[in-house]
């Protein structure tokens, strides 16, 4: 039992290390933004896709952005494609009014899907997108106006496959833990994917207010229509297939965050679920791949590793306090207060304390650093969700993902017809 | 068990004080957010040489600079120091003509005209606030010009030629950042340049004979 305990501090130590590292590097290193010297200057044929279910309150707002933004809409050079994913609001409605009034929006509607997803409504909007480049924009999502140009300008570098902006929660004042999320997404967007970027580690593309060359998504097929984080998967695609993914710090957006613990448990649980599907399914690959020196393979496993670290955590807590209980050996107490001191950093990889502080004092809001004492009561809340998922993303690989992967169409079909009754 | 309960109350105390700054900027928040985005920004082309003149004009006007002659006129210098280092500055508060080959160390502030000659070298950002004749074969880091602008044919410029003013560039000039003028950029046969931004842009090709 001790050796399993000493194995979690030396893995939430490692840890620490790398939440302290993106710390210091952001915070007092010099910060890389070459590629914002050609923001506005470069302006490439672009579409953006916009995938929306029962968005009625929200999609005139993010459409509105959209054929205001700052770019050049001439000759074809850009596209906004509004997916209606089978709504049963007023999305349909509004989405056709703006298809009808500006000439770059297209509306592409979906209807009695057999799967209904993210990823396969993405999949149905870039059979129509027509541009050199793609980028994606959720219905709740406010972007300013020079979001687009700061966006593609990365991609000047032929490496780069795929660029991620950073996401500012709009809805903070509403609740205690809109509060809390809005410096978590700070921290993870201002302090770690700067520093992963500055680093040339893995900074990450995040679902939304990012995008990909579409050569790359063409070499890749398409997202995979099952998955729950489609976001991560295509970064791992992206890296192992030898480009790279720009973070841009500079490219700000507003978003809404849950403003309820339950609505935030069932997001934290569908991430979980779907960032342990791709350790399951990349973390072999980014050890064995050729395209990755050493650091970036270390950060690509670390990074996947993100959401197995509740659950590692949970295990830890359980294993310390039975060691501390019931079988002390003579270290175990400096043991357990030193686990305990690591776990309180790290935990659930949410960055919570020295790169929220960091974020805190980077964008001027020492007053809002009071708040950090409050986190940690968040931590064990994350512990229990996380863990929930990653058993979850456990048990559902095994048992459903590779059993459909052996499946090949034909015997999908068979299947589905001696199911029907 | 007097010793234990107030070690007790000590502990709690320790550790509840350890969440007071969280509790009062919960219960009386002084900054909840959300962080401030100017939905309406866009990209301004001009923005680096904009900033630059604003952290040039207000140090043409301090005090503490040394004369000297150069060039046949009077020229005044000044050291200016920070935290990430120090900048020469040369200031020369009417017209200046650079002889040809000269070499410029130092941020050159120019409050009247500025004509330099062939092969003049600048290795630090030049502001003008009269007319600018830039020679050929000239190497500049960057200049903004309030006036008009010209740059001779071959140049080359690091980052930006800014003006307010008309700006002309000559055939073969390469220009590392962006060219941007309040009225109208002429281009005399082929140069490179990061962008172009004004309301007119002139190409004038010449055909060889």
């Amino acid at each position: 039992m001790d050796a399993a305990i000493l194995v979690i501090i030396a893995v939430i130590f490692a840890y620490a290390i790398r939440h302290y590292r993106f710390y210091w590097n952001r915070t007092f290193r010099v910060q890389e933004d070459v590629s914002q010297s050609f923001a506005g200057a470069y302006t490439p044929s672009v579409s953006i896709l916009c995938p929306m279910r029962n968005e009625e309150k929200v999609a005139s707002r993010l459409l509105n952005s959209l054929v205001e933004m700052d770019y050049p809409k001439g000759n074809g050079r850009y596209e906004v494609i509004a997916i209606d994913d089978n709504s049963t609001d007023r999305t349909s409605e509004i989405v056709d009014e703006y298809a009808m009034k500006y000439p770059f929006v297209k509306a592409v509607h979906r209807s009695g899907s057999s799967v209904v997803s993210k990823p396969s409504a993405l999949n149905a909007g870039l059979t129509f997108a027509s541009k050199e480049f793609v980028l994606f924009f959720d219905a709740d999502y406010i972007p300013p106006k020079d979001c687009v140009k700061r966006l593609v300008a990365p991609f000047t570098d032929p490496q780069v496959a795929g660029v991620m902006g950073r996401v500012i929660p709009v809805n903070s004042p509403e609740t205690i833990l809109s509060r809390i999320l809005d410096f978590e997404r700070a921290a993870g967007y201002q302090v770690d994917q700067q520093a992963r970027h500055n680093l040339g580690l893995i900074p990450q593309y995040g679902g939304t207010v990012g995008g990909f060359r579409r050569a790359f998504l063409a070499s890749q097929g398409a997202f995979d229509a099952y998955h729950l984080a489609e976001d991560t998967d295509m970064t791992y695609r992206a890296y192992l297939s030898g480009w790279k993914i720009c973070y841009v710090n500079a490219a700000e957006c507003y978003e809404e965050v849950p403003s309820k613990f339950r609505q935030r448990g069932i997001q934290v649980r569908r991430w979980a679920m779907g960032h342990n599907y791709c350790l399951f399914d990349y973390g072999l690959r980014t050890i064995a791949s050729p395209f990755l020196r050493f650091w970036r393979k270390l950060d690509g496993i670390m990074l996947l590793g993100v959401y197995f670290m509740p659950f590692l955590t949970l295990v830890g807590w359980s294993l310390g306090i039975y060691s501390y209980l019931f079988e002390p050996p003579f270290w175990s107490p400096l043991l357990f207060a030193l686990f305990l001191t690591l776990s309180y950093n790290v935990v659930g990889n949410l960055a919570l304390f020295s790169e929220v502080g960091s974020a805190g004092y980077l964008d001027r809001r020492n007053r809002a650093i009071w708040l950090i004492p409050l986190l940690p009561p968040i931590v064990l809340f994350y512990v229990l969700v996380g863990s929930r998922g990653f058993i979850e993303a456990l048990l559902a690989h095994i048992f459903v993902r590779r059993r459909r992967r052996r499946e090949t169409p034909e015997s999908r079909r068979k299947n589905q017809k001696s199911e029907s009754p | 068990m007097i010793e234990y309960l107030f070690l007790l109350g000590a502990f709690s105390t320790m550790f509840l004080l350890a969440f007071l700054p969280g509790y009062l900027e919960y219960r009386k928040p002084r900054d909840p957010g959300p962080l401030h985005i100017e939905l309406a920004r866009v990209i301004e082309p001009r923005s680096e040489a904009i900033r630059f003149r604003r952290t040039v004009e207000p140090l043409a006007n301090s005090q503490g600079w040394s004369q000297k002659q150069l060039w046949g006129t009077s020229v005044h210098e000044k050291e200016f120091k920070n935290s990430r280092g120090s900048l020469k500055v040369m200031r020369i508060n009417g017209n200046i003509t650079v002889p040809a080959g000269s070499v410029v160390e130092s941020a050159l502030i120019v409050l009247g005209e500025l004509v330099s000659q062939e092969n003049c070298r600048f290795t630090e950002m030049v502001y003008v606030k009269g007319r600018s004749k830039i020679g050929r074969h000239n190497k500049l880091t960057a200049v903004t010009s309030v006036g008009d602008l010209s740059i001779g044919e071959e140049s080359e410029v690091l980052s930006f030629l800014d003006s307010d003013g008309a700006v002309r560039i000559g055939g073969g000039c390469v220009i590392g950042g962006p060219v941007s003028s309040g009225e109208a950029v002429t281009i005399e046969g082929s140069c490179n340049a990061r962008s172009f931004n004004s309301r007119v842009i002139n190409i004038i090709l010449h055909s060889s004979s």
